[in-house]
């Protein structure tokens, strides 16, 4: 007699059960609106809160203007039509400065103004971000995911940048509430706020197709657990993106596609790679502190093999995170080999809250006392990260344009204040108001791509400016001058009458 | 049986392929049988088993069987080759240690290339074993197997040099819950533990908090915390008030790579033993 093994005693495994919640998921059903429930939540809620606006009005908020902030505040300062046409020469797509400008046109033009929608837009993600951790951890665990998402270094920055990084982290969270909805429930209702936020998203940010193709693959990967229905409907969920998203692409294609403005940026290497997340947990941190942690990879390693447990087993909504968390920055990193570099931490800020997820998930399934050790330890790292990202002068991304006004206020009519590089002239604008005329080395007339800088030819440039000035009895021409490292530099270059008489190079006061 | 060499099963099951006889697995639960329920009976065990799945290799070399096929040798080797680990889990303890005392590194590699294939590799390797094995791993099982490599380098020796070793059935007598003293049986881990920290002296004075130096730290504490399982179930305890039910333990299958199993009841786990939510 053969025994079919087939039919013998299978081992116990958790069934394919399509659009349900395998066996180690926590999630409720809805969110649990009891009082007791509440009060809680709530209160964390009003604490992260407070959290994001303290840090905004210690730290961040009164910054001086960003160089990317001077674009967004360059660009919105143009009517909606002119307002398109600008940003579909540029390299991102043009909801957010949408937004931006009738925000302005609402509340004011200063810079503060335009950086509190990036607030606002960081505050509404944290009740999403909570909702999206619920499908994960419990309630507890999802209440200090959103309390590091709060004191976060890295969201601290970007939600108070007049750009569309938190507004991409909105609406990623909003995308990925809704993606788990489906893949758990099926609701038609979810399919079509799927729907919704995967057309917003793509306005948002070229990245967010990052997400979107994530989200497809994980589909593809469960494909023979879920019903055909849902396969189904996420290719009419491409299908509409791809509809909505064809107007735009035509404009920006009818424009140049950016091929004037298009940033040129190195290819991402395997340090780039693991400082995304290095940013993402410790903000930015000045190179030797950022290679000190980074130095410490192999304790994830020991991550790893703690991490195995009995029954463990990785539930649908885990196993998205993982993928939130990793695939669109391998796909961004493999794209800028492929195709062409465009590897920034900020461009993949949308991989952030998958990020705090999975770290607080990894804790939460320790022994009590080693995760909630581990948990405080989380906080305070995150809470000292954004403290030395504020403060430490050597935090890599500090931009002052402020001072580089003050130091050319001294300068009157006929002298001639040149920056370089060229794109600093933006955000300096916004700060200078004196009487000298500012203009760029090389000479940029702000139409079309920046010249390339050349060191040795910079006298004769200066003599050319000056003469082109019209002004031969100019004194002083003041030379901003920006390094490639974000160092900076004040030259003052003397010249007399005679354009043929030797410069002299005078090394000012450091800017910012 | 196969008498002859003191993991019979191991070496019965490949003479009996050998002899063309075919096998099947049954999932059903055919004996039970108790697992050792203290370290020192551990201990024996697996030095058994080690010792035996080495002879295996070194004296009926599965891979020149002319019975087997090919797929069974392949498994025969694997499996008995896993008692090798613990010579390749000792040389990647002791390369931190050497660049701590001597700053000379053995290995010259581009670190961040280094955890961008190495990272994804643990995660992706232990969550196959758990695939494989219904989840039924825990960090204490791997931490066990992975610190076990002192037994298996004696072992090893035992094999090459052909000396004789008692066969020493396990013990299946039960304790009242306390653990007695069997710190002796772990001295090369504390030895090692004492080594890492010497060598941390030696190379924070050398070259302070450098990256290398955390670097090279941040491994050594990984080996160290493997340890804290194995040593911690050596280390001697008092019963507990009330008495754990008692948990039977099934023996862990004799051709899987990892042993996995967990040793002790509850009770004595150590501090890293992960709870369920």
């Amino acid at each position: 007699m053969s025994i079919d093994l087939q039919s013998a005693v299978r081992p116990a495994e958790a069934p394919s059960v399509p659009l349900r919640q395998g066996p180690a998921q926590q999630a409720p059903r809805g969110i649990q609106w009891s009082r007791a429930g509440r009060a809680p939540v709530v209160a964390v809620h009003l604490l992260c809160l407070g959290i994001i606006v303290l840090g905004s009005r210690l730290a961040f908020l009164h910054n001086s203007t960003r160089l990317d902030e001077a674009q967004s505040l360059w660009q919105t300062d143009h009517s909606y039509g002119a307002l398109l046409g600008t940003v579909a020469k540029d390299v991102h797509v043009p909801l957010y400065h949408v937004v931006l400008r009738t925000w302005r046109l609402a509340f004011g033009f200063d810079i503060e103004t335009a950086r509190l929608l990036s607030l606002v837009f960081l505050i509404a993600s944290v009740p999403v971000l909570y909702l999206v951790a619920r499908k994960c951890l419990s309630r507890p665990w999802a209440l200090l995911t959103i309390v590091v998402f709060s004191c976060s270094p890295f969201m601290q920055w970007y939600g108070n940048e007049a750009r569309m990084y938190s507004m991409l982290v909105l609406v990623t969270l909003v995308s990925q509430y809704f993606f788990l909805t489906v893949i758990t429930t099926g609701r038609t209702s979810a399919w079509t706020g799927y729907a919704v936020s995967a057309v917003v998203g793509a306005y948002v940010h070229y990245f967010f197709f990052f997400v979107l193709l994530a989200q497809g693959l994980y589909l593809l990967a469960m494909s023979r657990r879920l019903p055909r229905a849902a396969l189904v409907r996420m290719a009419g969920v491409a299908l509409l993106v791809g509809a909505a998203f064809t107007p735009w692409f035509l404009y920006f294609r009818a424009n140049g596609s950016a091929s004037g403005t298009r940033p040129s940026f190195a290819t991402p290497t395997s340090i780039d790679y693991s400082n995304v997340y290095s940013q993402f947990l410790f903000g930015f941190q000045s190179d030797a502190i950022n290679t000190d942690l980074v130095s410490l990879w192999p304790i994830l390693v020991l991550a790893a093999l703690a991490g195995v447990r009995r029954g463990g087993k990785l539930d649908r909504a885990l196993a998205y995170m993982i993928a939130a968390a990793f695939v669109p920055v391998l796909l961004a990193f493999l794209a800028s080999h492929v195709v062409t570099p465009f590897f920034l931490s900020r461009y993949m800020i949308a991989a952030l809250p998958a990020v705090l997820i999975l770290v607080v998930r990894f804790l939460s399934g320790l022994t009590k006392p080693v995760a909630r050790t581990l948990a405080v330890g989380l906080l305070a790292v995150t809470v000292i990260g954004t403290v030395v990202q504020a403060a430490n002068p050597a935090t890599p991304v500090e931009e002052d344009y402020r001072a580089a006004a003050q130091l050319a206020e001294g300068a009157r009519p006929q002298d001639l204040v040149v920056l370089s590089s060229p794109f600093t002239i933006y955000p300096f604008e916004y700060y200078y108001d004196g009487a000298a005329r500012v203009t760029t080395l090389p000479v940029w007339d702000r139409q079309g791509p920046i010249p390339a800088f050349d060191a040795a030819q910079l006298p004769q440039d200066v003599e050319a400016l000056s003469q082109g000035r019209g002004c031969p009895e100019f004194r002083r021409t003041s030379v901003a001058v920006r390094c490639a490292s974000g160092c900076d530099d004040l030259l003052i270059l003397h010249g007399g009458a005679d354009s043929s008489s030797d410069l002299g190079v005078e090394r000012g006061a450091k800017l910012g | 049986m196969c008498e002859e060499n003191i993991a019979e099963d191991f070496l019965t099951s490949l003479f009996m392929h050998e002899k063309g006889w075919k096998s099947v697995y049954i999932p059903k639960v055919l004996a039970e049988g108790l697992a050792p329920d203290d370290f020192l009976n551990y201990y024996k065990q697996q030095f058994r088993w080690t010792r035996g799945s080495l002879e295996v290799i070194f004296k009926y070399n599965p891979l020149l069987r002319r019975g087997l096929s090919g797929s069974q040798r392949l498994q025969y080797l694997l499996s008995a080759s896993y008692y090798l680990s613990g010579s390749v889990i000792i040389l990647d303890a002791l390369l931190p240690v050497i660049y701590l005392l001597t700053g000379q590194t053995p290995v010259v590699t581009s670190t961040m290339t280094l955890a961008l294939v190495f990272v994804p590799y643990m995660w992706i390797n232990l969550y196959a074993l758990q695939r494989t094995s219904n989840f039924t791993y825990s960090f204490q099982a791997i931490a066990f197997s992975l610190s076990a490599w002192w037994l298996q380098l004696t072992a090893l020796a035992a094999v090459l040099t052909n000396r004789k070793t008692s066969f020493a059935v396990t013990s299946k007598a039960t304790h009242d819950g306390g653990r007695p003293n069997f710190l002796r049986l772990v001295v090369p881990q504390l030895v090692f533990a004492a080594l890492g920290v010497l060598a941390l002296a030696v190379g924070a004075n050398r070259e302070g908090l450098s990256p290398s130096l955390l670097a090279n730290v941040a491994w050594l504490a990984v080996h160290i915390a493997i340890a804290v399982p194995f040593v911690v179930a050596a280390s001697p305890s008092r019963a507990p008030r009330k008495h754990p039910l008692a948990v039977d333990q099934p023996v862990p299958a004799r051709n899987s790579p990892v042993e996995a199993s967990e040793p002790f009841p509850a009770s004595v786990a150590p501090a890293l033993q992960p709870v369920h939510d």
